[in-house]
């Protein structure tokens, strides 16, 4: 720590940070030791309080304090005391749910010096951490060429999306400023908060305390800055992406297209793609088409003539019900604003009355468009802040937002809720059947809004100053709706044939048309599109109340009660007015509730830092569980609609757990720790398990769930190992084990004759997880910082019992001779690197006032994964399994920015690149159907193949546009000609994914952006 | 200030340019195009030959404007039928139409890329050529068939349990007009009305009008085993088959079954698979020890129907080699027609040497028999897998002359 004599000026550490007081793992502590420098006594009485801020307190007869339920940020702490000279720490990090602990040596007062100012220096280990967890400041995150919240997730070891350690996205939390964000249907959280205005996300992997509750794989805490209670700040930040494809290659809408090219080629379109001007492989690439005389020649063969067409005119057809061009015209752009201060007029009155307010704005174009062309997400977020005593402060959050997206149902399912977006998602749905209705049918996909509102008052109440209590009240609702879309116009129809005027089409394509149609090229055009409804509304109450006691300066103790009150009215079905078999239905109104208690204490000794705590959970399905039996009768066509009225029922018990939480820091140095938690986590199985009752619209029951389902079950272990290497780099390494049992699991059961088919949930399902993780971090540094980390996890999964029951044993024996009850997917390491590079603010010469190579930057974030496995087993071979393996992927993104200090006002340009280096990895979308991928399979020469099949291939090699395709016969495989050696170099022999334009996703995508804050 | 709003007014108005010139150039067009009016839609003024054509057979020539030069672009309908177009110019399409007869043909054509058919504008007349004759299906088993100066026509069916001969007269009424003892490999109809057969054994058959089958007279001993037979001007019946030998029998003789039979040549290694008498010769369709096929003919020398020396007419299996000759038949000029099981050509016509197919897109193989009536029709006996039936062709030709009607 260096000592810098100025004169005292208080600056404001960010340009809109001020302070808030904030809920359960919202906060962070600050403690230490007053002492006289001379003496090393330790000083009694001295006032240390962060400046600008409430928060203060007195030392101790041991010269101790502690500060707690401090937000985190930076803050300059400020020690006083007559007759010595004052002392002022700048720049002091608090982070969520961490204690920072400061030494504070103070001289007596002298003419020289009046005041001593230091600089603090961060920690690199922060010892009092006894579980793997980081923290990103809002620093680090406006530095990353990245948009939301989960891309900042998916940096860290262990996190893919916002999956953690290979749970699933509804095992984790998701909090904002102590408020949950999940959507109790599937307990997927909701994570459009505006970049702008978090001030640090803490992410923990593993190691939960107690009062965490109903997860099993993470949580991840958000604390969004508040209003300032002086003054008016704001910011905006725009990111614009020009119109382009998302994926390599020819656009799905050129007419060489796979969907497009057998109707428009001249050399096939007329007389047919069999015809001999094609080979063989070139017809292998396509869809079969017969040609346009034929098509034509066909409208010759009843009596009436005025449908009549010429094969030029059976094309114009073709084009008109293919006119949809869905090449992306909407740039990708997002906008995250915010303005805050004091509330005008009322703010003194009311406590210092502060207000955020922001509003983000996401608009993504689909790689192909669907009854939506874009992804959009609008949300907006006010924020109330009052000191409404001086003891007592109110915290009030309201935010709205809406999703706007597709609604991808499959075959037997009726909506839950998820929704599209990525390139991937949808580029998969396309297949060579079905494909060209979802390209140019904009209503083969339900259009989905769902609505969110999350609302939220929390008081915290200091009783002293290590006392006090927070209650907080939230309520969530979620509305989802998908949708018909509007009916198609038959009424209105088109000349579209000049000269033929008796041919009439309307809009199709276009609108929804319930009944069975295609076009003339066999194009499904009505009937099966747009089934999925979804008119379900779920709300969740959570009420929380929270008592912290610091117990002299070595327990923390924290204990809470609360409950959470769901209110599920789902109306998910799918609708055809032509095809009954294609109604089915889950609807159910329940309410549903668990209630928590908790304690747990942070017992802080120097050279050990444990964390024990213990939870308890009750959960009630509250709902009615029928009396049926395996093979009921009321699971039949007819009896279904029955069941609620004629099964007897009871209403499902409520379940219980305990769960114990340990984790233990041992500082071994004052840079290095070890540490291991060990704990219990149970979470609710999703709703759609627990009360579906899906019915067929002839009463067959097709699934039905279970309200008194058990709590799903993770035990995890885990240990590591930090260390603070050279003052500049931070390794961690934390190994982990999680015993998961009793996830929900589908179990068909069948009946003698068929006639009962239905799925019953089950507690069936297990995993193990363990891996290893390694990270190394620079957080310090004026030049260079930087993150990477690497990731091997091993799993695997299976369940107990049978996933299919037949009451007929022959068709049980043959069943369970053919299925494997367990998979061991084999690892796939990753690996994640980020890079920040800056100059700092004033480097190099001035122009204009404004320094030319000051406040660059740059960023990178580089991601590696190695190719997953897959069973390729062409002769049936017994034990093969995962004997192929992908390539492996990378890529990398960069941020280029540069800032401009002006005034009170910064301005930052942006430049934003994906896929830095344009890399190509070749996607399943690209595959028109099995065979596809199977031919490509067969063309592709494995390590475990005999003779001139023999090769060194993984899945992705692929050959280049331009090369033709040339199969590898050689007459002597052991000594190939030339020729034939450059079939090998140029990967001339791999016969492509059909729809070559989504064979690879994902090009280098450029972003402009700029932001302004004052 | 200012010096700093123009930097960053230079670095947007650089970024907007950096925008601007990323746009893509490479989008695809719209497939539609609301103002694509297609090429110049085909006018049609003329046909030739005005007056009809044989469906399937005739070349016609459609005269008019704005037809494409390449003959694929041209797709020219006969009613709901495609024809085949063989030549084509901006103004004549030279086309096979379709195996469709009716007397109100709407003639359509279609260019690439022109929407709307050009159409004559009156009716064409398409007529067959080969017509279905007689109520002969896949459940009547017929092997040979004659006919007399009226034009009825007799048919020799392999009946279960019983052989039977049919006559479908010349309204196409059908009957039964005797039962037989066998079935005829080959028959004729004789000067008195009877009807002469025989079936791969060395006897020659006969028959007459509402007999039953145990009357069939077994008429002569062969000195050979016979399949085909055949009356010269004379009268004399000749017989040949598989025994090697031509027999000439005199059907006057009634000296008894022995009787009346001439060995007139003894063929060596040669078969007889079908004999015909044109003019002075007998010609035969001939199979060796190899199977090679071969016609040829022998001069009748005399009266008693005295056989000369082989000549080969047509050598088959030199000529074409992917089919296996059935029958055949002679014009009134002498050309040959030959029966085969051709896939593309199963009835070719020999003219001066050189084999063409006849009518071969409305034909189907085999032809495995064949007759002529008395003007241009010709009768064939074809039997496919799928039914067995009788086909009457307008050959446009008179057939060789036959001695043998009453």
């Amino acid at each position: 720590m260096s000592i810098i004599i100025r004169s005292l000026k208080l600056n404001l550490l960010l340009f809109f940070f001020f302070y808030n007081l904030l809920f359960p793992g919202t906060t962070g502590k600050i403690s230490g030791i007053v002492r006289n420098i001379e003496t090393e006594d330790p000083l009694i009485g001295v006032n240390v309080a962060i400046v600008s801020t409430p928060f203060g307190a007195v030392t101790d007869e041991n010269g101790r304090f502690t500060l707690l339920n401090i937000p985190p940020g930076n803050y300059q702490i400020l020690a006083s005391m007559m007759g010595y000279s004052k002392y002022l720490i700048n720049d002091l990090s608090v982070g969520i749910d961490q204690t920072t602990q400061i030494n504070i040596p103070m001289s007596q007062e002298s003419i020289k010096m009046k005041e001593v100012i230091v600089q603090a220096s961060k920690p690199n280990i922060q010892l009092d951490i006894s579980n793997s967890q980081f923290n990103v400041s809002s620093d680090e995150i406006i530095a990353l060429p990245i948009d939301e919240i989960s891309d900042i997730l998916d940096l860290q070891a262990g996190v893919n999306g916002l999956s953690i350690r290979g749970g699933g996205t509804r095992e984790s939390l998701f909090r904002v400023d102590g408020f949950s964000y999940n959507d109790d249907r599937s307990n997927i959280p909701y994570t459009s908060i505006p970049i702008g205005i978090i001030k640090e996300i803490q992410v923990q992997t593993g190691g939960f305390n107690a009062e965490y509750g109903n997860i099993r794989s993470g949580v991840i805490n958000v604390v969004l800055a508040e209003g300032d209670k002086n003054k008016v700040h704001g910011g905006i930040t725009f990111r614009h992406s020009p119109p382009a494809q998302k994926h390599f290659g020819n656009s799905l809408y050129s007419s060489d297209s796979y969907f497009f090219r057998p109707f428009l080629d001249n050399d096939v379109a007329w007389v047919g793609t069999e015809n001999g001007n094609w080979d063989a492989y070139t017809r292998r690439q396509y869809p079969s088409f017969e040609g346009w005389n034929a098509i034509a020649d066909a409208t010759l063969q009843d009596d009436d003539t005025s449908n009549d067409l010429t094969p030029a005119s059976a094309q114009q057809i073709f084009k008109w019900q293919h006119r949809r061009n869905g090449v992306i015209q909407h740039p990708d752009e997002n906008m995250d604003l915010f303005v805050s201060g004091p509330v005008p007029f009322v703010s003194e009155l009311a406590g210092n009355l502060r207000f955020l307010f922001s509003y983000r704005n996401e608009n993504e174009a689909f790689i192909f468009p669907l009854s939506y062309k874009d992804f959009k997400d609008n949300s907006w977020l006010l924020k109330l802040t009052s000191d409404f005593t001086k003891k007592t402060k109110i915290n009030f959050s309201l935010q709205k937002g809406q999703i706007q997206s597709v609604s991808p149902y499959s075959w037997k399912t009726t909506p839950t809720g998820t929704y599209l977006r990525t390139s991937y998602e949808v580029a998969n749905l396309l297949n060579g059947s079905s494909g060209n209705s979802m390209l140019f049918m904009p209503g083969y996909y339900s259009p989905s809004l769902i609505n969110r509102s999350i609302i939220g008052i929390n008081l915290t109440h200091m009783f002293s100053e290590k006392k006090y209590l927070e209650f907080s009240i939230q309520y969530q609702s979620n509305d989802y709706n998908t949708f018909q879309m509007e009916l198609r116009d038959t009424t209105k129809t088109y000349k579209i044939i000049p000269g033929l005027n008796e041919i009439k089409l309307d809009e199709a394509p276009f609108g929804y048309w319930g009944y069975a149609e295609t076009g003339i090229d066999g194009m499904g055009i009505g009937g099966w599109m747009n089934l999925g409804r979804d008119e379900s509304v779920n709300s969740t109450t959570i009420i929380d109340v929270d008592y912290i006691n610091q117990i002299g300066i070595n327990h923390h103790i924290k204990s809470g009660v609360g409950a959470i009150l769901n209110s599920f009215k789902i109306r998910s079905f799918t609708e055809s007015p032509s095809m009954s078999t294609w109604n089915r239905s889950m609807i159910y109104d329940t309410s549903p509730y668990r209630l928590f208690a908790y304690i747990q204490d942070k017992i802080e000794y120097k050279g050990f830092i444990s964390n024990i705590g213990i939870r308890s959970d009750i959960s009630s399905g509250n709902s009615d569980i029928y009396d049926l039996g395996e093979y009921d009768d009321y699971f039949k066509q007819g009896n279904g609609h029955d069941i609620e009225e004629n099964v007897p029922s009871a209403i499902s018990k409520p379940i219980h757990a305990i769960s114990p939480r340990l984790g233990i820091s041992h500082p071994i140095t004052d840079k290095s720790k070890l540490y291991f938690n060990y704990g219990h986590f149970y979470s609710e199985p999703s709703s759609s398990y627990r009360f579906r009752l899906q019915r067929e619209s002839n009463g067959l029951v097709t699934h039905i769930g279970d309200p008194g389902m058990e709590f799903e079950k993770t035990i995890a272990y885990e240990t590591g190992y930090s260390s603070d290497l050279l003052g500049r780099l931070l390794l961690n390494v934390a190994l982990y084990y999680k015993d998961i049992t009793n996830q929900p699991g589908w179990v068909y059961y069948q009946n003698m004759n068929g006639t009962v088919q239905v799925n019953r949930i089950e507690n069936n399902n297990y995993e193990d997880i363990r891996g290893l993780e390694i990270t190394l971090n620079k957080k310090l540094g004026n030049w260079i910082t930087g993150m990477v980390n690497y990731t091997y996890q091993v799993e695997s999964s299976g369940y107990f019992g049978l996933l299919k029951q037949f009451q007929d044993p022959n068709v049980q024996r043959d069943y369970e001779s053919l299925n494997q009850y367990q998979s061991k997917p084999r690892p796939r390491p990753y690996l994640k690197a980020v890079t920040h590079i800056r100059s700092p603010n004033n480097f190099g010469p001035k122009i204009f006032g404004q320094s030319v190579f000051g406040n660059w930057a740059s960023s990178f974030i580089y991601k590696y994964n190695s190719g997953g496995f897959e069973t390729y087993n062409p002769q049936n071979l017994p034990g093969v399994s995962n004997n192929i393996q992908w390539k492996d992927s990378y890529t990398t993104d960069a941020r280029f920015s540069k800032k401009i200090q002006l005034k009170e006002t910064t301005v930052e340009f942006l430049l934003d690149v994906k896929n830095l280096f344009n890399n190509k990895f070749i996607s399943y979308a690209g595959f028109a159907d099995y065979y596809d991928y199977i031919d490509y399979l067969e063309s592709l020469r494995f390590s475990w193949e005999e003779g001139k099949e023999k090769g060194d291939d993984r899945i992705g090699e692929y050959r280049a546009w331009e090369i033709d395709y040339q199969p590898y016969d050689p007459e002597n495989w052991q000594n190939p000609t030339a020729e034939e050696k450059e079939i090998l170099d140029s990967k001339a022999y791999i016969d492509m994914p059909n729809i070559r334009s989504v064979s690879f996703l994902n090009p280098r995508d450029i972003y402009f952006g700029i932001s302004v804050y004052f | 200030m200012k010096n700093a709003l123009n930097i960053i007014q230079n670095i947007s108005i650089g970024l907007l340019l950096i925008i601007f010139s990323c746009e893509d150039p490479n989008y695809p067009d719209d497939v539609w195009d609301e103002d694509d009016k297609g090429n110049t839609t085909p006018i049609v003024t003329g046909v030739v030959p005005a007056d009809g054509a044989f469906a399937g057979i005739d070349t016609i020539i459609i005269s008019g404007q704005y037809f494409s030069l390449l003959l694929s672009e041209n797709v020219v309908y006969f009613n709901s039928m495609l024809g085949n177009v063989v030549n084509a110019t901006s103004t004549e399409l030279s086309v096979v139409p379709p195996n469709l007869v009716s007397d109100s043909v709407t003639i359509k054509v279609a260019v690439q890329g022109a929407f709307v058919f050009g159409e004559l504008d009156s009716f064409y007349r398409l007529t067959a050529a080969v017509q279905e004759y007689g109520p002969f299906d896949q459940f009547t088993d017929i092997y040979s068939l004659d006919l007399d100066l009226s034009e009825n026509l007799y048919v020799s069916m392999d009946g279960s349990p019983n052989a039977e001969f049919w006559m479908v007269n010349s309204n196409g009424d059908s009957s039964v007009w005797s039962g037989a003892l066998a079935k005829g490999a080959g028959m004729k109809i004789g000067p008195t009305g009877s009807i002469y057969f025989v079936n791969y054994q060395r006897y020659l058959y006969k028959d007459e009008q509402g007999t039953p089958k145990e009357n069939t007279e077994i008429f002569k001993r062969l000195n050979g085993n016979a399949t085909d037979l055949d009356f010269d001007a004379n009268g004399n019946l000749f017989v040949g088959g598989t025994g090697s030998v031509i027999d000439v029998v005199n059907i006057y003789d009634d000296g008894g079954i022995t009787s009346g039979v001439t060995e007139v040549k003894d063929l060596g290694d040669l078969d007889v698979i079908n004999l015909r008498v044109y003019g002075d010769h007998v010609y035969i369709l001939t199979s060796n020890t190899t199977s090679e096929k071969v016609i040829y003919r022998l001069p009748i020398l005399d009266t008693a129907g005295t056989l000369g020396d082989l000549e080969v007419v047509y050598d088959w299996s030199v000529n074409i080699i992917d089919a296996t000759a059935l029958c055949f038949t002679l014009t009134s000029s002498g050309d040959l027609f030959i029966g085969s099981d051709s896939e593309t050509d199963p009835l070719v016509l020999v003219k001066d040497g050189v084999a063409s197919g006849f009518y071969s897109s409305v034909l189907v193989p085999p032809i495995s028999y064949m007759a002529w009536g008395n003007a241009e029709f010709l009768y064939l006996i074809n039997k496919t897998d799928e039914t067995n039936r009788v086909q009457k062709i307008d050959t446009r030709m008179d057939g060789a002359g036959y001695y043998g009607r009453p």
